[in-house]
């Protein structure tokens, strides 16, 4: 009895006769490097299908069209059971226990190319970028006290964008992803739930997925510093949790803090209300930020808690702006690790010291040294560690509603906002003519009314906000100070 | 310096409209339950009377359990049929402390049993898609296990549905054990890892 093969009625649609009798043993081949469930074997099949469909269309030969989608670069992936589970890292042990219905730590990292997107080969490169990145292909799983991450055997399929970004991932069915990719015109964006990675890890794979995808547009391209190549066997250091790295610092302190002053305006009933991306000439950014003698960080800080000091709630007691800003340990400590290694400070002013952008800028900038400095993370290092070593014991099920309540009350409350520098997003010099930008946008906060985040790549830097109110009076406030600089911000985001 | 308002040109697609029903059916239906339950208890203590609010409480959260309810994290068959079990066997015990008679502790077993039975054949005719999931059940007959062993060091009354309970769970542990020694092995490591 024939095979059933419900792939070929599409390829049977698509390819004429004469084609079908060369496509079939390059499909055949293909089949038998897949044994996934038949809801994901079908959808596989189908994406080679579309893609050979798509280079035909554009021109390309069918046979070497095949080359170029050559199944050899499926490995074994889709072929043999993966049984590898990871524990959660330190920092990710928090967010499952802290997630709700609407509410989920999450980021997102995008690249904007020069022309549209082609969805046939996004999707193939996302098939060929997931082989490299076995501790991306995995879903969440509840243990008797701690989630962990655990293989999925899967296809991952890439979507058109009609959520709002960082929209929360539904993790319920058994083999659900713990990170969507999602494409629009010409952007390609990543959103990543927190527990995975964090943001170097989370570009390296955006990276990978962008050179896979250009490759298969038919550019010869090197896999640089940065970019994993897909024949490489993934290293075990890329998934190891490397908070233990971090030196045991005798005074462990860090996460008690006073309740900081919030922006003033209510949260809408969707999240996130507003997503602005502000694209500002870095050469002009960084000029501005030597003129001052302080760092583009702390320039941006300033300008952002000018901001909150115009948006927040009426001030007059003791509550200060406090932002939270992330440090990558990677600085410190040679790790390889693709998961979180990164730790925060806080930069506290009180809005009567805040006079001018010049007065608080040497303040600003004595905080960020101090508090980025490798003594003062590992103490907050060493107590995430304390923390999740004293609370090992108690059940999943005791922990899980007692987080939940507290980060509802607790949470980002000690903090007015959180802004993340992503730094320069670098690309080998035969990838620069196909890439516009970068940006890097980071998901609803939950009492916060804004997160703003930074990334560069070449002359652009793009300053994200993301809001949870309609009201703009921080936006506006910090598009004007971005203007006094000099800077003419070019604003992008949601209506 | 006077500053031109900020021009957002629109990169994002147009969000399609939905209707507030369904963007917050869970947290009205949520809602609806908590002030059913709210009103049930305060009539409850307006009127006097027994404690049947309770009762009522109690029946709306095995309805929520059985029927609304959706784990943000494995959301399984597995999941499902332990839950509806632990929350039908306690709200008996409810029911029995509300009202009276002392026959819980002979039903609710019963019950936890039929429970185990309905499981534990999902679990083990469907082990390779399962075997991740066991969690629950191992709870489930975790407790079925204690169960007995209180019986039969007599802090409980040894009757023979608790019997049955102890021994249903006997055997489904033995039976995956002996079945899916190596699968089952590495599943439990990952789920008591700390």
């Amino acid at each position: 009895m024939a095979e059933h093969r419900p792939w070929m009625r599409l390829a049977q649609r698509l390819f004429t006769p004469a084609e079908q009798t060369l496509l079939t043993p390059y499909l055949c081949d293909v089949r038998a490097r897949i044994d996934l469930h038949e809801r994901f074997t079908v959808p596989l099949m189908d994406d080679h299908i579309r893609a050979l469909r798509w280079y035909v269309d554009h021109g390309l030969p069918l046979a070497d069209a095949m080359k170029r989608l050559d199944p050899v670069q499926l490995g074994d992936f889709y072929l043999r059971e993966r049984t590898t589970w990871y524990p959660l890292d330190t920092a990710a042990k928090v967010y499952p226990l802290s997630m709700g219905l609407k509410r989920m730590m999450m980021f997102r990292m995008s690249f904007y190319l020069k022309s549209l997107v082609e969805p046939e080969l996004l999707q193939m490169a996302l098939v060929y970028t997931m082989r490299r990145f076995p501790y991306f292909a995995t879903t969440i799983k509840c243990g008797l006290f701690w989630h962990y991450i655990d293989s999925a055997m899967r296809r991952f399929a890439v979507q058109p964008e009609t959520k709002r970004p960082c929209t929360p991932i539904r993790l319920n069915a058994v083999s659900s992803p713990t990170f969507r990719v999602v494409w629009y015109q010409n952007r390609v964006s990543v959103e990543f739930f927190h527990v995975l990675t964090d943001g170097t890890g989370g570009m390296i794979f955006l990276r990978t997925l962008l050179h896979t995808y250009l490759q298969l547009l038919g550019n010869d391209l090197p896999a640089e510093e940065g970019i994993f190549r897909l024949d490489e066997t993934p290293n075990p250091r890329e998934w190891a949790d490397d908070f233990p790295m971090a030196d045991e610092s005798p005074s462990p302190e860090g996460f008690g803090d006073k309740t900081a002053l919030q922006l003033r305006g209510l949260p809408t009933l969707e999240q996130p209300s507003r997503v602005l991306h502000m694209n500002i000439s870095t050469a002009e950014l960084r000029k501005q930020a030597k003129e001052r003698n302080v760092t583009v960080t702390t320039l941006l800080l300033g300008c952002l808690m000018m901001a909150a000091k115009t948006a927040a709630e009426s001030h007059g007691g003791k509550k200060k702006i406090q932002v939270q800003l992330p440090a990558n340990m990677r600085r410190y400590y040679p790790s390889r690790t693709l998961r979180n290694f990164s730790m925060y400070c806080s930069i506290r002013l009180h809005p009567v010291e805040m006079t001018s952008l010049a007065d608080i800028l040497p303040k600003i900038s004595a905080q960020v040294a101090t508090g980025t400095s490798k003594e003062a993370l590992d103490r907050t290092m060493t107590l995430s560690r304390k923390l999740v070593r004293y609370l090992s014991w108690i059940p999943l099920i005791v922990k899980r509603p007692i987080a939940y309540l507290l980060y509802g009350r607790l949470s980002d409350g000690v903090f007015t906002t959180t802004f993340s520098n992503l730094g320069e997003v670098k690309l080998p010099a035969e990838m620069r003519p196909f890439v516009e930008k970068f940006d890097f946008v980071l998901g609803p906060p939950i009492r916060n009314r804004a997160n703003c985040s930074l990334c560069s790549y070449g002359d652009r830097a793009v300053f994200t906000i993301v809001k949870t109110t309609a009201l703009p009076v921080f936006e506006n406030a910090f598009y004007a100070q971005l203007v006094r600089l000099g800077l003419e911000p070019y604003v992008e985001g949601t209506s | 310096m006077s500053i031109a308002p900020m021009q957002v040109h629109v990169t994002y697609p147009e969000q399609a409209p939905h209707s507030f029903w369904r963007r917050n059916h869970r947290e009205l239906m949520r809602a609806l339950f908590v002030y059913v339950g709210y009103g049930c208890l305060l009539m409850n203590m307006l009127y006097g009377g027994t404690l049947w609010s309770l009762a009522a409480i109690g029946g709306l959260a095995v309805l929520w359990i059985t029927f609304f309810y959706r784990p943000l994290v494995e959301n399984t068959v597995i999941k499902k049929i332990t839950d509806v079990g632990i929350s039908v066997c306690l709200y008996l015990f409810l029911l029995d402390g509300v009202f009276g008679g002392g026959w819980s502790s002979f039903v609710a077993p019963i019950v936890l049993f039929s429970d185990l039975i309905v499981a534990g054949i999902y679990f083990l005719a469907y082990f390779k898609k399962e075997k991740r999931n066991f969690l629950p059940l191992f709870e489930l007959a975790s407790a079925g296990l204690i169960g007995i062993f209180c019986a039969m060091v007599g802090w409980n009354r040894l009757d023979w549905p608790l019997f049955v309970v102890g021994g249903v769970s006997l055997a489904l542990v033995l039976l995956t054990i002996i079945l899916h020694h190596d699968a089952i092995r590495l599943e439990f490591q990952k789920k008591i890892h700390r």
